[in-house]
């Protein structure tokens, strides 16, 4: 029971990560229509310039820096490339993802190298036991940042008129703009709200005992089985989605190590991924699409 | 000039490498009036909605000449959200509201570019829903299940938000029984006697004309007549050739 | 559309692409002094290929291993080369990619007489099918058995098997273990073929060692980023000692767990897990971690040490020292023994230089015991020596270089 509750705090701070990612994710592909491939060296920029700015500011201006630079370089991916092709359809545009993806992890190459780095995290390797678990203050702050965050952009998408204008550029673009929603800053706008999202990922999934590595961006790639579990287009479906994914990840290595070559915790988020494809194509919470009368 | 809520000089536009849409065409809109914009499928009236309000590139428009003036601004350089800070709004054909949003959201959307304070939300909105009655009891209804009557009324209540001079209305009879079109038909009326000014694209001509000062008929995307309502109704050959919709019970006087 | 096309679009990206295509050249001539001689080599040359990483990711680290490489040429060369050529390096720039190391080796491969190294898995994996059809000796940076088993590759240095198996031998040794004291060990892998690789070794190590038993061998998927249950199962198991087979970031993800959970076992890892940027993030775990290592660093004073300070100070007067120009250097040495056999021999054509690699014995002058390249598909050698971390992450030695009848007997088991 204790190796399970273990197990389990692990999974939910692993999987709210995998949440925020997920949620930059959709919030773009809401936001802009485009599924952004690069979203995981995002993650990686921002724990790398966390982790270049900490010997020489206090954390917190660390963490601020980092998210003027990751936010700036998402901008700068959406208006020099994005924008531009986006009459060109669907599958140039995420193509032209795909070759971001490549440039900034290549960039992450050159100015940090592919050895392994240290810990970016906002807290140490501390620890508190309630009832034999260990809490590692890491997990702790994971989960309490994620879900102050999760809170902040739900009053953000509830309450204020630019989270009214983003749905309503996700829900229907000409519309949006026939009311004077400026659907270019909107795009804009989803790219930095993932950016932010990215960095607050990237400085958990940095910390100890993580450490910063080119790899990290790969996480990314975990986060999309989540995406999809919790479908395309909700947020809700973002967050269940990657607590699904990372408890999956972290029970499964404790419980289904012996089957499968170890591996299987590995990859059930996909065949679960697949399953959902196939028997609820728009995810767990996602919407079908509201027909217009 | 400046009596015109919406002058249309010379406009003309291309889709892509097709053939032009608009040729040419040159129309106004007098303050305080209701203008009527008529012609059968494809004759160019939506293209010319779009023109107006800066929603060609959406559709890969674009002008090749011509410049549109809202209450004597030149507004055709601008984005659509310029045009609606100037005074512009237009209710697109098919309503398009927003179907996952609530009602209350739609018309809140419909506000975004006048920055409203709460209580001055409160008091357009209300001002508003004045002209909608139905949709008092369906503010927290997401507005892809409401009718399409209702709709076409919380689309034209969302353009109204933002408290427009200029009110374009693309088809709003399309596809409404025709007690519904009695209705849209009214709170047209009601909201140009308020003082809002507005070119209305019909192809049902008897509506049209029944409540506009003046009309247009559009075919190959040029004017081929204009006139004074009065003038349109009183001539048969036009209703029958042109437009060929049956007049809406009440709203004319050809029987 | 974006929920149709994603799915699409994933499974392309994830298909790697690889080119083929070669230059094989059978071609060969006897030279003056009658030596039969093949691509790359002339009556006054022999050419070789260096694939290694010049300008891209790890450029710092590549480059000065290939400096080693290069300054222990040119000190042959000064003393007049190999039966009278001179070595000369082909720099290929591999920029650490799989299609960048392919294009540098087709640009070379009709012109060298061998590959004096390919560094990392990932180039040898872009490349084997290449080597193999080129018939190419080449000798890999890349120290593990998987590596050593492909076709034409040597591997000529002690592989990480090795150093695991050692570890497992030190360990017991130091517990004092036996029958009637025994010493539980444990080994943490990746489920991938390196890491099963790994974990034998240690499982075959335990067995040969009397007292020694292995009680836990958890396992990763390599994109797992969280090690409690592996950790919770290491401690379950009460193992003394455990041993990594690791990358460095795992390394840091499993010790790090263990130190939150109250688990402190004494650790030992391969010189492949450990980095020394891992010293700031582990400051104060690393007590009970040690690395073996299967060669020695530039303190230590052995004459091929002093060898190669020399040629660095003659050759390449501005160059910063660097633990990297010591593998270069064993790399050099191995290069320059394969070619003077072959030369010996007779036969400087690709299938002389493999021929005289088989059971070629080099003699790294103390920097690590001398190897016997055997057939190519073997161990080198079953000597590492054990060290523990310093202060900046750098290794200290804590004894000799020793050979463990643990590790032989896990060699012999699998025939290697
Ligand atoms: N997006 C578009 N791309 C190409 N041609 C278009 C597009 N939209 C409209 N058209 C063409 O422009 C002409 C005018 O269309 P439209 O303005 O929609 O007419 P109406 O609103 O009067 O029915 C038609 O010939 C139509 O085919
Ligand atoms: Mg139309």
């Amino acid at each position: 029971m204790t190796l399970f509750l273990q197990l389990g705090f692990q999974g939910i701070a692993l999987g709210m990560v995998y949440a925020l990612i997920a949620l930059g994710f959709v919030i773009m592909t809401k936001g802009s229509n485009t599924f952004n491939f690069a979203h995981g060296e995002f993650v990686a920029v921002g724990a790398y310039v966390v982790l270049a700015l900490m010997p020489h500011l206090p954390y917190w201006l660390a963490f601020l820096g980092s998210i003027v630079v990751t936010v700036a370089l998402a901008l700068l991916v959406e208006a020099t490339l994005l924008r531009r092709l986006l009459d060109k359809g669907l599958t140039t545009v995420v193509l032209a993802t795909l070759g971001v993806s490549i440039m900034v992890h290549a960039l992450i190459l050159m100015v940090w190298g592919v050895g392994t780095k240290g810990s970016a995290g906002p807290v140490g390797s501390g620890t508190v036991e309630v009832g034999g678990v260990v809490l590692p203050l890491s997990g702790i702050a994971t989960i309490v940042a994620s879900v102050i965050v999760l809170a902040a952009l739900l009053v953000f998408f509830r309450r204020t008129p630019y989270g009214l204008a983003l749905r309503a550029t996700a829900s229907h673009q000409e519309a949006a703009l026939a009311q004077g929603i400026d659907i270019g800053r909107m795009f804009a706008l989803s790219w930095a709200i993932a950016a932010v999202l990215a960095v607050v990922a990237s400085i958990f999934l940095a910390s100890f005992p993580r450490v910063v590595s080119p790899s990290i961006a790969l996480v990314a790639l975990a986060a999309i089985p989540a995406v999809v579990i919790g479908g395309m287009d909700s947020l809700i479906g973002a967050v269940v989605g990657g607590l699904i994914v990372g408890l999956i990840q972290v029970l499964g290595a404790g419980y289904l190590a012996d089957y499968g070559g170890g591996k299987l915790h590995e990859v059930l988020p996909y065949v679960l991924m697949l399953l959902v494809l196939v028997v609820r194509p728009y995810g767990l919470f996602g919407s079908r699409g509201i027909e217009r009368v | 000039m400046s009596d015109c809520a919406l002058a249309v000089h010379d406009l003309s536009v291309r889709y892509g490498a097709a053939a032009t849409a608009l040729d040419g065409l040159t129309l106004e809109v007098p303050r305080g009036e209701i203008v009527a914009l008529l012609g059968p499928n494809g004759a160019g009236k939506s293209t010319l909605m779009r023109a107006v309000s800066g929603l060609l590139p959406v559709h890969g428009g674009s002008l090749t000449s011509g410049r549109v003036e809202v209450l004597g601004t030149d507004v055709t350089r601008l984005r659509p959200s310029g045009r609606v800070r100037v005074g512009l709004a237009q209710a697109l054909e098919g309503r398009q509201v927003f179907p996952e949003l609530t009602v209350a959201e739609n018309l809140a959307a419909g506000g975004y570019v006048r920055r409203y304070r709460k209580a001055e939300a409160r008091e357009v909105r209300e001002r508003v829903l004045h002209h909608f009655p139905r949709l008092q009891d369906l503010m927290d209804r997401q507005a892809g299940y409401l009718s399409g009557g209702e709709q076409q009324m919380l689309a034209i209540g969302r353009a109204m938000m933002s408290q427009p001079s200029v009110l374009l209305l693309d088809e709003p009879s399309l596809g409404l029984a025709p007690k519904i079109v009695e209705t849209v038909r009214d709170v047209i009326l009601d909201i140009n006697r308020e003082g809002t000014s507005i070119l209305l694209v019909e192809q049902n001509a008897a509506m049209a004309l029944s409540i506009a000062q003046h009309g247009y008929i559009l075919e190959g995307g040029r004017v081929v007549r204009e006139g004074s309502a009065a003038e349109l109704r009183a001539d048969d050959d036009i209703v029958s050739l042109y437009l060929g919709v049956a007049p809406v019970e009440g709203a004319g006087q050809h029987g | 559309m974006i929920r149709k096309t994603i799915p699409v679009l994933a499974v392309g990206a994830l298909l790697a692409l690889s080119a083929c295509g070669g230059s094989g050249s059978k071609a060969s001539a006897d030279g003056e002094d009658g030596v039969e001689m093949g691509p790359g080599v002339t009556d006054k040359e022999i050419k070789v290929g260096l694939l290694t990483d010049y300008s891209g990711p790890i450029a710092e680290a590549a480059t000065s291993g290939s400096l080693g490489m290069e300054v222990k040429f040119d000190q042959v060369n000064a003393d007049g080369g190999v039966c009278g050529r001179k070595i000369v390096a082909v720099k290929g720039d591999t920029k650490y990619d799989a299609q960048q190391t392919v294009q540098a080796y087709r640009g070379m491969a009709g012109d060298v007489a061998m590959i004096g190294e390919v560094l990392g898995s990932l180039s040898i994996d872009a490349i084997k099918t290449n080597l193999e059809r080129d018939e190419m000796p080449a000798m890999a940076i890349s120290l593990n058995t998987t590596t050593m088993l492909e076709p034409n590759v040597y591997v000529p240095l002690p592989v990480f098997e090795v150093e695991l198996a050692n570890g497992v031998s030190w360990a017991a040794e130091e517990a004092g273990a036996s029958e009637d004291k025994p010493l539980k060990v444990a080994s943490v892998t990746g489920t991938d073929d390196y890491g099963k690789a790994y974990a034998s070794a240690v499982e075959a190590a335990a067995e040969a060692i009397p007292g020694v038993e292995v009680v836990a061998e958890p396992t990763f998927a390599l994109t797992d980023k969280d090690f409690t249950a592996q950790v919770s199962e290491l401690e379950e198991s009460g193992a003394d000692v455990v041993l990594l087979g690791t990358a460095p970031s795992q390394t840091a993800g499993v010790v790090g767990t263990a130190a939150q959970l109250g688990y402190q076992p004494t650790w030992i890892s391969s010189s492949g897990a450990w980095f020394a940027s891992l010293a700031e993030p582990l400051d104060g775990l690393l007590d009970k971690f040690y690395v073996s290592g299967g060669y020695g660093t530039l303190t230590d004073d052995v004459p091929g040490i002093t060898e190669l300070k020399d040629a660095l100070a003659e050759y390449a007067p501005d160059a910063a020292p660097s633990e990297f120009q010591v593998g270069g250097w064993l790399f050099g040495e191995a290069t320059v023994a394969a070619l003077t056999k072959a030369c010996e021999d007779g036969d400087l054509t690709r299938d002389g230089i493999t021929e005289a690699l088989k059971d070629l014995t080099v003699d790294y002058k103390g920097i690590t015991p001398e190897v016997n390249l055997g057939d190519g598909d073997s161990i080198v050698s079953y000597s590492s020596r054990m060290n523990s971390i310093g202060p900046k992450g750098e290794l200290v030695p804590m004894g000799d270089f020793y050979a463990s009848d643990a590790a032989k007997a896990w060699g012999e088991a699998n025939g290697y």
